[in-house]
């Protein structure tokens, strides 16, 4: 059979078959990451065997998920601020006093993170490329909804090694939508990917419950509701709520006073994301903390 | 039949004219190198020409819409996974022009004819 001139009209695209029904998973990093071999498999693949659940006779299996942090965020008139503090733990020792919970995943993202540091790390990093990736791949930017998702989704795949007793994440999720309504969005997730909307604030961490009764309270009694508060009061509230939780929680590290180590505060606004400089929470922080 | 050796040569030829007359009025590309950066252009509105990459790599082209697309997906693809195993700094345009997406492109483009 002659063949023609040129491959114009094999078929519509001039794509094969197999890459068109690739095309629509590729758009998926993920998915990608693990047909690459570069991701640990999802749930369904990783569910734990039967003998990891047998239980030994006298020895009873609790599953206990420990996040040791304090993360938190609150909407203000300046947009959405996350804060979180900087001390790592492993069990009772403190391993690291300069970790960054709050991370940035594009120009109105914050993911901050509360869990295991190696699994919240390598997620933000999916996350990140995966904004990205469609970005480029579908010629717009993914959706808040979009992004939403996605995050939940990758809790929801990293339940089967959480299961094990390794590798649980709970983090909070801060963006600016300007479709349809220019509004800074709030989420907060559990350890198996349900999302929930924040209206006013969100806290996690073993730290959260103490942050949660400040934030309640200030909010409803306070001087005025948290989405009034300037940024000046705003920060002063993250700092007292951070060093509160230090007070009881041994995982939190609160405001280390001898050695000037403060925590990360980062807002989210139209405009994008800022980084306070510690200048600034150290000027915040002597003038209604300490 | 055996085809001899100057009808394939006229046969590719062929091709070539072909697709040069296909190409032909479709509006250009022009990249210029600048002291800080690289411009890239294009007049045509009817459809998108230039593409984003990677965080320092674009790509522009005409040609058949499902070839571009082709090389565009091997190129992301290709680029993402490397800066995403490494660091965005090891994503290195050299490589993906010279040995990944283009010589990959066409040799599987030769296996599916």
């Amino acid at each position: 059979m002659e063949r023609s001139p040129v491959a114009f009209n094999q078929n519509f695209s001039g794509l094969p078959d197999v890459a068109l029904a690739q095309a629509g998973a590729a758009s998926d990093f993920p998915e990608l990451l693990r047909r690459k071999g570069l991701l640990a498999p999802a749930m369904e693949a990783a569910r734990p065997t039967v003998a990891t659940y047998q239980v030994v006779p006298g020895q009873q299996k609790t599953w206990q998920p420990t996040e040791a942090t304090t993360i938190l965020a609150f909407k203000f008139s300046g947009g959405v601020l996350v804060a979180g503090d900087r001390r790592a733990t492993a069990g009772n020792t403190v391993v690291y006093d300069r970790a960054d919970k709050v991370l940035e995943i594009d120009r109105h993202s914050i993911m901050a993170i509360a869990g295991v540091p190696a699994t919240a790390w390598e997620m933000a990093r999916v996350l990140e490329h995966s904004f990205q990736f469609f970005r480029r791949t579908q010629l717009q930017e993914m959706s808040v909804n979009g992004k939403v998702r996605a995050l939940s989704k990758l809790l929801r795949d990293n339940f089967g090694l959480v299961m094990q007793g390794v590798g649980v994440v709970v983090p909070i999720f801060a963006t600016y939508d300007s479709h349809p309504k220019p509004e800074a969005r709030l989420y907060f997730y559990d350890a198996m990917g349900a999302q929930f909307e924040a209206t006013d604030y969100a806290a996690t961490g073993s730290g959260s419950p103490a942050v949660r009764g400040i934030l309640y309270y200030e909010n409803t009694w306070g001087s005025k509701p948290l989405q009034q508060l300037n940024e000046e009061e705003a920060v002063s509230i993250a700092l007292r709520s951070l060093d509160t939780a230090a007070e009881s929680d041994t995982s939190t590290g609160g405001v280390d006073r001898g050695g000037k180590i403060y925590p990360l505060i980062k807002i989210v606004s139209r405009e994008g994301i800022t980084t306070l400089p510690e200048s600034k929470i150290a000027a915040v922080f002597k003038e209604t903390v300490a | 039949m055996i085809e001899e050796p100057y009808r394939w040569v006229e046969a590719i030829a062929n091709r070539r004219e072909y697709i040069e007359g296909q190409l032909a009025p479709g509006s250009p590309i022009a990249a210029l190198g600048y002291r800080d950066a690289i411009l890239f252009l294009t007049v045509g509105q009817a459809r998108q020409k230039i593409f984003e990459i990677y965080d320092r790599i674009a790509m522009g082209a005409i040609g058949h819409p499902g070839d571009i697309e082709r090389l565009r997906m091997a190129a992301i693809e290709l680029a993402s996974t490397e800066g995403f195993t490494r660091s965005a700094t090891d994503v290195s345009l050299r490589r993906l022009v010279h040995y990944s997406v283009f010589a990959g492109g066409v040799r599987r483009r030769d296996c599916n004819e």
